[in-house]
């Protein structure tokens, strides 16, 4: 699985020294949610698109395969017609 | 690519939080200089002396669609000579308009503790005027400044 980054959460320890999380981090490849983190714990499933075979977040489980990048350009062509109008 | 770093120590007044969200750093794509970006490294953290009551920060990334009442700060470049077409501000006064579920991290800290976050594939926002990111805070107890730093590149 290829990750997209790297978390370290530090905090100081009551008994000295610090205490460290540290989580393998994937962007979620749909634009439903936006492209949110996803941390990788032991455990728990991360899902992947039926389609797109990405690793996706809960949030856009079921919803279509919609890539970030498709959003994206959602969002600048929504603009660039309300500009174009006037808005 | 040229990456540049911000955090909310740049410019203005550090804000203290409360039990709503203050935003303390937001990064967006200026009229006239569109651009997409993308946050490909941030770190956060309390930044004044901890509660005596022990307590947590919630710590959040979000989309913006407006950009709120805030100092305006120039982002540093990593390769010294660059500038940025991304918009920095910093220390809110009036928060920034917050698209609803759009949370992209958000993570609860014991007031002691700070995370940071590296990232190959980083959070991206698209190239349209006053849309980007907001990185705030809220605290039910802690109500003094946080860190944010924000490195991004274009």
């Amino acid at each position: 699985m290829q990750h997209h980054g790297y978390m370290l959460v530090i905090t100081p320890s009551l008994w000295g020294g610090d205490d460290l999380e540290e989580y393998d981090i994937v962007i979620c490849a749909h634009g439903h949610c936006g492209g949110r983190i996803i941390r990788i714990r032991p455990g728990i499933p991360v899902h992947r698109c039926t389609c797109c075979d990405k690793l996706i977040c809960d949030t856009c489980v079921g919803k279509g395969c919609m890539p970030l990048e498709k959003k994206l350009l959602e969002w600048e062509s929504r603009a660039a017609l309300s500009k174009a109008m006037g808005g | 690519m040229i990456r540049y770093s911000a955090n909310n120590r740049l410019a203005g007044t550090q804000q203290n939080i409360g039990t709503a969200y203050k935003t303390a750093l937001t990064l967006f794509a200026t009229t006239g200089n569109l651009c997409r970006g993308e946050l490909v490294d941030y770190a956060f953290g309390a930044d004044g002396a901890p509660n005596a009551t022990d307590c947590q920060i919630v710590y959040d990334i979000s989309r913006i669609t407006a950009v709120g009442t805030a100092t305006a700060a120039t982002p540093i470049p990593l390769d010294g000579v660059s500038t940025a077409a991304t918009s920095c501000n910093v220390n809110h006064t009036a928060e920034p308009t917050v698209t609803a579920a759009s949370s992209l991290d958000t993570v609860a800290l014991n007031q002691r503790a700070s995370l940071r976050v590296f990232l190959d594939v980083g959070l991206r926002w698209p190239a349209t005027a006053n849309a980007g990111l907001c990185m705030r805070a809220l605290s039910p107890t802690y109500a003094t400044a946080v860190l944010f730093r924000a490195i991004f590149q274009e």
